[in-house]
């Protein structure tokens, strides 16, 4: 598929299940994740220009459902104050029953590294696929994974 | 720290999306296939995807959205389309006099918005059906609307509004403070909504970002007095919509 989008409605009912899925492991709240499937996809009919074509629909919306997410979970913490250090204990492989440890951390984490850990630990990406989304080596990759690393053991 | 998280030479969650909307080269497509008929754990993550996808109508809400309406820009433009001459009688009514920068209508706010900077945007809910609100879009009490804001760097973000009656109110957000909001070069849409209320006339909509924490009742009686431009380190947006009868 190239250029912009035509068909929202199009996209929402095929891939739609996609942004639903990976907001609810992102957010942690089913509810949330209804929003921020409404929510990108009337940014996406808003602005339909901002899919360029250069990636495939399915990659787009990982993309766009990754920051959408991230930025909501920086505005829940700023509201709610939350000043408590979260507990993380290595994989998150088994991301559910960490779900809360694992949000806090995603909160707290600067925005490269959380997208980061989004696709490393939720997505199951290889460093090749992070670098191929990010558009940059997987040299570069592998760095923020180990300072992903020291973040973690920096809170512990 | 693994190198990766996954078994090894298990698939990622965006492989499997792109295996089932048919992304996938052939000749991934085969390799992922092969992966796939010995790895019992991907099998049934694919299963599980494509439940997801299968009963997605069912789980999800349905989507209402309504192409974006061309951007006026012009009144004559407005009445030569006949069916639309009395939304272009509003739309002339709003709009603003060059040199006169706190008069309704205007979008940009003089000289506190930066070129590039700080948008507001609306997404509106009449009834059942969800568009993207314009200055000068009618609305009518009981509509529902949400504000999204972009091209803003790191800093603190109020919106509020002033009424057909000179009411001031703020809607967001609901501490003392303007709330801190992320640098955005995408839109960003808030949570939470409003819903109207029976005060009839022009609604103007105010999204104010500044450079540091400001008290939210400081920007009110600005607003109140027509006077934001005189908000130092702040970037001031608004939009107006024309509140009628239902």
């Amino acid at each position: 598929m190239a250029g912009a989008i035509d068909d929202i409605e199009k996209v929402y009912r095929e891939h739609g299940y996609i942004v639903l899925r990976r907001a609810g492991q992102i957010l942690g709240d089913a509810e949330e994740a209804r929003e921020a499937l409404q929510d990108v996809f009337l940014s996406l009919a808003s602005r339909p220009g901002q899919f360029a074509g250069d990636s495939s629909i399915a990659t787009f919306l990982y993309r766009v459902t990754t920051n959408y997410c991230l930025n909501r979970l920086r505005n829940r913490r700023r509201r709610a104050q939350l000043i408590d250090r979260a507990v993380v204990n290595g994989s998150w492989t088994t991301w559910a029953p960490a779900s809360v440890d694992a949000q806090d951390a995603l909160q707290r984490l600067p925005e490269v590294l959380a997208r980061i850990a989004v696709y490393y630990f939720i997505d199951e990406m290889t460093q090749d696929e992070i670098a191929d989304l990010l558009g940059c080596s997987r040299r570069v990759v592998g760095k923020k994974l180990a300072r992903l690393q020291a973040e973690f053991e920096s809170w512990t | 720290m693994k190198q990766q998280s996954s078994p090894d030479g298990c698939l990622s969650n965006l492989v499997l999306d792109r295996l089932l909307t048919r992304e996938l080269a052939e000749d991934r497509r085969q390799t992922v296939r092969a992966h796939l008929d010995g790895c019992p754990r991907c099998s049934a993550r694919l299963v599980g995807f494509e439940r997801e996808r299968d009963q997605f109508d069912e789980v999800a809400p349905r989507l209402r959205v309504r192409a974006p309406a061309r951007r006026r820009s012009s009144g004559l433009a407005l009445a030569a389309a006949g069916s639309l001459a009395v939304a272009a009688l509003v739309l002339l009514f709003l709009r603003p006099r060059a040199g006169d920068p706190d008069r309704p209508g205007q979008r940009v706010a003089g000289p506190t918005r930066a070129k590039g900077g700080l948008r507001l945007s609306v997404y509106l809910k009449q009834g059942d059906q969800v568009v993207m609100g314009r200055s000068g879009d009618a609305v009518h009490p009981g509509d529902a609307i949400r504000f999204a804001y972009t091209d803003v760097t790191d800093g603190y973000l109020a919106i509020l509004s002033r009424d057909g009656a000179g009411q001031v109110s703020v809607y967001y957000p609901e501490g003392e403070r303007a709330a801190p909001a992320a640098r955005a070069d995408q839109e960003v849409i808030l949570p939470g909504s409003i819903i109207l209320d029976e005060v009839l006339g022009p609604e103007t909509l105010y999204a104010v970002h500044c450079a540091a924490p400001v008290e939210v009742v400081l920007i009110a009686e600005r607003v109140q007095r027509g006077d934001l431009a005189s908000l130092v380190g702040c970037s001031i947006d608004r939009l107006i919509l024309d509140k009628r009868p239902p």
